[in-house]
């Protein structure tokens, strides 16, 4: 039963259908490994095991009557940002302490609608603000690559469980790269896919125009059969794009001979770690022989990302916050003694430190006599960013760098300084900014720790980005590395 | 550019956080860096550029204004600790 844990969900899945194992096995293994490993990890916040045996019961039955679905039956761990009725949903903060949703987000309903099992509910950056999962009110989730290092953030618990095998699926949130960075840093392959294509109903808001959900596994061809499970128009989110449901798996395996790469000169810049240069120059020169074109490219906006990102993303969390007063549902302080004190207080002691910066930052970039300077100023260089992609997309089909300057840092390295953790997102805000699909892989390792690729795609080409992301793990084995002996198991 | 208490003062009334006065030196400090970080931005000239709220332009679908499903208020109250008589209560706020 152990070697299922190294394998890929078509090979789980082939398991679940010629009787090898029932889904409650399954799904019983990986709650054991939970038990054993998170105590090293903490990749979970709320582990679900009665609900999870329940589900996969039920996904047993299912496959008892022929009536199992791609993924009926198969385990997957939730982001904590994601809503489930009767199980909590903390958002990585106190201030979600004890808030059970009345409802499910419409990826949990997907899910569930597929048979899906979860075994629970993931740590993150407190409401998704970080890089490095040091924000979550649940402590940090720990790199299984080395527990002194970052899982990264915000979805820093999903890429954790991933790459410790205590899940082979999970759903993430990336509003300025919490999918991508993460996977990076923990070896495990992400994609964001276009702004709009995955309903953001239940999914805690942060940055409305910037958080997109979407699936975090083991390799492309898993991500691609947990989008096609979760992608899709929904009623309920009034920016969900009316495209139906998709078979992303359907063109997995399409030549990409002939296809064109761009490689931004900008991400290869001086801050670029040169051992991950040469990594990422490696894995270009792999994907030409592959048959694809190489082709230099320039994104001149790259260097105002940052801060642009920054602007917009801690504008629209003010505004995404002010729900959080202590009326409702959510913390409340004791004793208030006015309904002002009841607000200011509950807010106080319900942030954590980094929420309340960006709440202040964007409550200052929309304040009457900044507007103009900072968030009109954003969203101008906002339409630039996107209009470099547009014009480099006339030439090539795909652009690659790395996800990240760096690998996974240490713990608490950047404690005192939040603009240098700001500025290790460079390579993945503008997606967001320009609401673009983006894939990262791992293609490498330096120092003992993965490397991330990134790979940049026109708006809705998420099975184009699959493809190109299953042909060059078709040829390499970064993705299979794993970390189990460092974890004792 | 800085941050001064004053702004971190105004800018956590309108937030509605207290905020202790003996954190607020360190608030300064940090806000400054972030907001000098954030003028990186005013190095470029985009008086002719139009403002782009939002990536994708096909967006706000609404639906017709009707009745979709059941009463859910009972389902929202299921959880919340301070109610009465299915009301939220907040300490008095008209004398």
């Amino acid at each position: 039963m152990h070697d299922v844990i190294l394998s890929t969900v078509s090979t789980l899945k082939e398991g679940l259908l010629s009787k090898k194992y029932s889904s409650v096995e399954l799904t019983t293994e990986y709650l054991d490994r939970i038990a054993t490993i998170d105590t090293s990890t903490n990749s979970f916040i709320t582990v679900c095991e009665e609900e999870a045996l329940r589900q996969a019961a039920r996904a047993d039955e299912l496959i008892k009557q022929g009536k199992a679905g791609v993924l009926t039956g198969i385990p997957y761990a939730n982001k904590d940002i994601f809503c489930t009725k009767n199980i909590r949903t903390t958002c990585g903060s106190k201030m979600l302490d004890n808030f059970i949703a009345p409802y499910n987000a419409t990826v949990v309903e997907k899910c569930m609608d597929a048979g899906m099992v979860m075994l629970g509910k993931t740590n993150m950056d407190e409401f998704a603000m970080g890089s490095s999962n040091e924000t979550s009110y649940y402590g940090r989730a720990n790199n299984p690559w080395d527990l002194t290092r970052v899982s990264g953030g915000s979805s820093g618990g999903s890429a954790a469980a991933i790459a410790a095998r205590l899940a082979p699926l999970a759903t993430g949130s990336d509003t300025g790269g919490s999918i991508r960075q993460p996977s990076a840093f923990c070896g495990i392959s992400g994609l964001k896919p276009t702004y709009g294509r995955v309903s953001r109903y239940g999914m805690i808001a942060f940055g409305s125009s910037l958080d997109q959900g979407g699936p975090m596994a083991h390799c492309a061809e898993d991500l691609a059969l947990l989008l096609s499970v979760i992608a899709g128009h929904d009623h309920k989110d009034s920016t969900s794009n009316k495209r139906g449901p998709e078979d992303f798996s359907r063109h997995l395996n399409k030549s990409i001979k002939s296809k064109v790469i761009g490689i931004p000169k900008e991400y290869f810049s001086n801050n670029l770690n040169p051992e991950i240069q040469i990594i990422i120059d490696e894995a270009i020169k792999h994907i030409e022989k592959l048959g694809a074109k190489i082709k230099d490219v320039s994104l001149p906006s790259t260097s105002l990302v940052v801060p642009t990102y920054y602007v917009l993303a801690s504008a629209e969390c003010s505004s995404n916050m002010s729900r959080y007063d202590g009326v409702r549902f959510g913390h409340r302080c004791e004793d208030p003694n006015s309904i002002d004190d009841l607000y200011e207080r509950s807010r106080a002691e319900g942030f954590g430190d980094e929420v309340k910066r960006r709440i202040l930052m964007g409550t200052y970039a929309l304040s009457s006599g900044y507007y103009a300077a900072y968030y009109e100023k954003a969203q101008k260089i906002r339409r630039l960013v996107k209009n470099d992609y547009i014009s480099v997309f006339k030439d090539v089909d795909f652009l690659i760098g790395p996800t990240c300057p760096s690998i996974a840092f240490h713990a608490e390295t950047f404690a005192h300084d939040p603009v240098q953790m700001y500025l290790s997102d460079v390579y993945t805000v503008s997606a967001n900014l320009a609401g673009l699909p983006s894939l990262s892989l791992p293609a490498g390792f330096t120092q003992g720790m993965p490397v991330g690729m990134q790979i940049t795609g026109n708006y809705f080409k998420e099975s184009e980005l699959l493809s190109l992301g299953h042909a060059y793990q078709t040829n390499t084995d970064w993705h299979n590395r794993y970390t189990t002996e460092k974890l004792g198991r | 550019m800085s941050i001064s208490s004053k702004n971190v003062e105004e800018m956590a009334r309108l937030a509605r956080i207290s905020i202790n006065s003996k954190d607020i030196p360190s608030y300064c400090e940090q806000l400054s860096k972030i907001l000098n970080f954030m003028n990186e931005m005013q190095s470029i000239d985009t008086d002719t550029i139009e403002p782009l709220a939002h990536p994708i332009e096909e967006i706000n679908a609404t639906r017709a204004d009707v009745v979709t499903e059941a009463d859910t208020r009972q389902n929202a109250h299921q959880y919340a600790n301070h109610m009465l008589d299915n009301f939220y209560t907040v300490p008095q706020v008209i004398d």
